[in-house]
């Protein structure tokens, strides 16, 4: 029996602030070479910002001064987050492999949704975040987003960090 | 603990006053900054090229953004509802770039034909010259906009509530209509604002709106600002001047590469950044304080403007009332649906008798103020076949549904029996301006008016800021008369300046006083007053009970100047008359103790002190003269401190002293004010000037040698801050209410030593000297000791740990930790804190966002918090 599938529930705010304040590597599924892509875009900054990115594309060799992996099960490192630019279609497979290295969280960015990904994923023990770009979270959460007048829905007294 | 974002959907009412605004993290400033920079210093190359590149958001220069008017344009961009927002230089600017962003010669835009004069200018104009067609429809007829879709449309546009007429937008069917054809809709939504309508929720695409409007609130700036909803599909074919690689970036497409947020990084990075019309950063700043105050004041502009259409629906000389939320309107079920607060507060009527009726009509009006722009706190008028249409012929005003006698209103803020006295005066016979008609204005009309009159040189509504040291004379002879004090003249900014002189006669007309002096912060007003009447020898009977600053003036200070302080407890009325020496000049106390609560029996000490022919000062802070005038008690000087509810939104330092006028200073105890001056040649300052001596001597003489002067922009400030000071009272004590209340009944809490509470002993005082409600500033006991106050403030994320009182924004301080951190828990007791007491200063935020905080900080007490 069909269900209807509740994004939100992988758009969790709390989740999204404990991956992107714990996270350290972050496997990049689809990064593309070409500088102005969306992909190319996330992977700078997260590089700028202190993460160590490792592009996971068949048809790149080394995409911002990192070695590119044909696929996730040949990234010879521990992966806290793995970040994905693909087609929807394409999340299953992602999803398998993501548990089977034992990554921590799966991130599908802007309309990457696929449900049979999602639950995958969640039976293998990740963290999953779908349809939410993880550049956007970061700077509404640790950023300058507000530097540029974008809407980042936070209200708080906090006196945080240099941004 | 608090670095997790809960993510709470928080009310209008809190997201008015703080989203965009975050604790500055570096110097901890709570107010946004004003960025008056014109660029900004790279960390280095790489991040520069990152910037440029838009691969990081960083500032380069202002012209492009700015983190004052960043600060501005997320706080509109949540409260409409849209992803984000880009400020500009005026309405008009906003509405200019939002179109140039997305189309293209030989596009062709659908309008509606009710609309702002100068929006249709600039479509005809400039849509023309850069060779977009417009086609005008009526914005009632659905068929007509539908009909209207050619394959190069590319826009839907139209207002929430058109200008002047009123009529109210059927959004949600024209957006349906518009997405249909996969076009846009965009919205101005001026005469709405986003507390009375947020037109994205209805499915508009684009919002475009004049901040120098209901926004800003208070005439003072003019800015504009373009919303978008993030939800467009500017892929869908119609729209490659959005979707298609920008040659201005490499090729970059900002819809695939910026999804939601590309049409507002295109308008930035290349529409404002061509154009280059800028939102200033000091209106951005002020656009943020009006904000703070929107919803309060759109509640008010709403309540008055439909009693103003009632009362002239009633009329006998009114032949016609276009106001939406009237009965009889055609667009009242409209107004229902989108506007359901209130149908907004601009509308016209006609007067019978044509175009000489209206212009009689405007010439007899003394309080509403004649001139264009609308949304401001001041009620405005304005006569459009004789002004700004009155190069149309009868026809032509007649399509634009403008008789001859037809009058544009803004309703303000003021007091409703005033206004409608005013439109009485229109109406009537007598046309003398000349004669004031010593007509007694309420206190809602007095805030906004008092002090301010327009500028007669310019004709500038607003009180300039006169940010000037001195004031050139006329004449060697009439600066001689200045110096002695023979003619009211501006000689030098530190002892009077026009800005300053505005906010002191509001408040001494607020208050009661016979006039007032400002200064540099409350702690200035209050030596300046103190040094003027006390000589060495002298003896002063102080409350125990006071603000923290307050007893170190008087230890220090007073010390120094050998004056003498004997300190009683201020419930005791035998404490007081005892305390009475022969060289006894002064009684102090404040109208509400700070911290713990307690409420001055300001008539029974007054009596005292006038039984011993002495003066009572009160430091009315606290209360502001809404709540209380100490002068109406029997009190001969009030000081406060204007950084407090005056200012009202944490901007600005500054202090005043007022006086009754009324105590007799030539009793035989005040020499000092009563005998010749040395400084002036012998001038007795009392027997010259009477009731007014005693001011001024304290300007001319205290506030000359102390220089403790006012600064003019804070001055205007504080005028802003006023003209909102009873709709900030109002909210602030009802939130204080309700917060002592569920304190009162909290498990963890000892007591609240909150006046307004019935087992307060404290509680019948209030009723009588506060008995619109009793102060916003008050303390309350944790249980669980230090250990327990500390950790209930880190558990807390939206009341802002600082010091200070009397914000927009809830405030709250652990006083034994830091402001009463060097007593000892004798001394500590003694000034009525313990260690788990808690101060706060309610502020005017959503009353349950308020008390989820306070259960945030319980929570992080009891250790059930974690995340």
């Amino acid at each position: 029996m069909a269900t209807t599938f509740d994004i939100t529930r992988y758009q969790d705010k709390a989740t999204i602030q404990r991956v992107i304040h714990s996270a350290e590597i972050i496997a990049i599924v689809g990064l593309s070479s070409n500088v102005l892509r969306a992909s190319y875009f996330v992977g700078a900054y997260l590089q700028s910002h202190g993460y160590r990115i490792i592009p996971v594309n068949p048809r790149e060799s080394e995409i911002l001064g990192e070695k590119s992996y044909e696929s996730l099960s040949d990234v010879p490192v521990s992966v806290d987050v793995v970040n994905v630019f693909r087609n929807p279609v394409a999340v299953p497979g992602i999803a398998e492999e993501a548990v089977a290295i034992k990554a921590s969280n799966l991130w599908c960015q802007f309309t990457v949704v696929n449900e049979r990904g999602a639950h995958i994923a969640e039976a293998g023990g990740l963290s999953v975040i779908m349809d939410r770009c993880i550049k956007v979270e970061h700077a509404r959460y640790i950023g300058r987003m507000h530097w540029l007048g974008f809407n980042t829905n936070r209200i708080t007294s906090v006196r945080e960090g240099l941004q | 603990m608090n670095k997790i974002d809960k993510g709470r959907d928080f009310g209008f009412d809190t997201r008015q006053v703080h989203a965009g605004a975050r604790p500055d993290p570096n110097t901890g400033a709570r107010a946004v900054p004003i960025f008056q920079t014109t660029s900004f210093v790279f960390e280095d190359s790489e991040s520069a090229a990152a910037y440029f590149d838009l691969k990081e958001y960083g500032n380069t220069y202002s012209r492009i953004m700015n983190p004052t008017v960043a600060a501005f344009e997320e706080r509109i961009a949540n409260l409409e509802g849209g992803c984000g927002a880009v400020g500009f230089a005026s309405g008009i600017a906003a509405q200019a770039a939002a179109l140039f962003t997305m189309l293209e010669p030989g596009d062709h835009v659908v309008s509606s034909t009710v609309l702002y004069g100068g929006t249709i200018n600039q479509f005809r104009e400039h849509l023309h010259k850069m060779s977009v067609e417009v086609t005008w429809v009526n914005p009632d007829d659905l068929d007509a906009w539908r009909q209207a879709v050619q394959d190069n449309t590319k826009l839907f546009y139209g207002e929430t509530i058109g200008n002047p007429t009123g009529n109210v937008l059927d959004i949600e069917a024209i957006a349906a209509i518009a997405h249909e054809n996969d076009i846009p809709l965009m919205i101005d939504n001026t005469f709405a604002s986003p507390y009375l309508c947020r037109p994205i929720d209805w499915g508009a695409d684009i919002v475009v709106e004049s901040a120098t409007k209901f926004i800003g609130g208070h005439g003072t700036s003019i800015g504009g600002v373009v919303v978008e909803s993030g939800k467009f599909d500017w892929s869908n074919g119609r729209f490659p001047v959005i979707a298609d690689p920008s040659p201005a970036y490499h090729g970059l497409a900002f819809h695939d590469t910026f999804g939601m947020y590309g049409y507002l990084m295109k308008l930035r990075s290349e529409t404002l950044r061509d154009l280059g019309a800028a939102m200033s950063p000091l209106n951005a700043f002020l656009f943020l304080q009006g904000l703070e105050t929107l919803s309060l004041r759109m509640d008010r502009h709403v309540r008055n403007a439909g009693a103003v259409a009632e009362y002239l629906e009633k009329h006998e000389m009114v032949n016609k009332v276009m106001y939406p939320g009237l009965e009889g309107s055609k667009y009242y079920a409209l107004a229902n649906k989108y506007i359901p607060k209130g149908a907004g507060a601009v509308f016209a009527f006609d007067v019978q008798g044509g175009r000489q009726a209206g212009q009689d009509f405007i010439s007899g009006l003394t309080l509403w103020s004649h001139q264009i722009s609308v949304g401001d706190t001041k009620s405005l008028v304005i006569h459009p076949a004789s002004t700004t249409h009155r190069q149309l012929n009868d026809e032509e005003l007649e399509a634009a549904g403008i008789g001859q006698g037809t009058i544009r209103l803004s309703v303000g803020i003021e007091q409703i029996d005033d206004l409608i006295w005013d439109l009485e005066q229109g109406f009537s016979e007598v046309k003398s301006k000349d004669i004031d008609k010593g007509h007694d204005f309420g206190f809602d009309t007095r805030q906004v008016h008092a002090g301010a009159r327009p500028d007669p040189n310019t004709g500038a509504s607003i009180v300039p800021i006169f940010q000037t040291a001195s004031f050139v004379f006329e004449d060697s002879e009439s600066a001689a008369a200045y110096f002695d004090l023979k003619e009211y003249g501006n000689t030098y900014s530190r002892i009077m300046n026009p800005t300053v002189a505005a906010f002191e006669e509001r408040i001494a007309n607020l208050e009661g006083g016979c006039g007032a002096v400002g200064f540099a912060s409350g702690i200035a007003a209050q030596a300046a007053a103190l040094f003027t009447m006390l000589e060495p020898g002298d003896h002063v009977v102080s409350s125990t009970v006071l603000y923290g600053g307050t007893i170190n003036q008087f230890r220090e200070h007073l010390h120094k100047m050998s004056v003498e302080v004997t300190w009683v407890n201020p419930d005791d009325l035998d404490a007081w008359r005892q305390a009475v020496q022969d060289n006894t000049k002064l009684f102090y106390g404040e109208t509400i103790g700070n911290p713990t609560g307690n409420v001055l029996d300001i008539e029974a000490i007054a009596a005292i002190a006038h039984e011993n022919d002495i003066p009572l000062m009160i430091d009315n802070t606290f209360a502001s003269p809404y709540l209380c005038r100490p002068i109406d008690w029997g009190a001969d000087i009030v000081v406060e401190s204007a950084t407090k509810f005056i200012g009202g939104h944490g901007t600005s330092i500054g202090g005043v002293v007022v006086e009754s006028g009324k105590f007799d200073w030539s009793n035989g105890r005040f020499p000092v004010i009563a005998d010749p001056s040395p400084a002036y040649h012998g001038l007795a300052f009392h027997d010259t000037f009477g009731m007014y001596g005693y001011l001024m001597k304290l300007r001319s003489e205290t506030l000359r040698d102390l220089g403790a002067a006012m600064s003019p922009l804070n001055a205007f400030l504080f005028l802003q801050g006023l003209e909102t000071l009873s709709l900030r009272m109002d909210r602030h004590v009802r939130n204080a209410g309700a917060v002592a209340e569920y304190l009162e009944k909290h498990e963890m809490v000892n007591k609240v030593m909150y006046p307004g509470l019935e087992g307060s002993k404290y509680y019948a005082l209030a009723n009588k000297y506060i008995p619109k409600g009793a102060g916003a500033v008050f303390a309350f006991d944790v249980q669980g000791g230090r250990q327990a106050g500390q950790d209930f403030i880190s558990g807390l994320t939206l009341w802002s740990h600082q010091i200070s009182v009397g914000d927009t924004k809830s405030l709250v301080i652990h006083p034994a930790s830091t402001t009463h951190r060097q007593l000892n828990d004798e001394e500590l007791e003694a000034a009525g804190i313990g260690q788990g007491t808690i101060r706060l200063s309610v502020g005017i935020e959503q009353i349950d966002d308020l008390i989820w905080d306070l259960e945030q900080g319980f929570s992080m007490i009891t250790g059930k918090h974690n995340d």
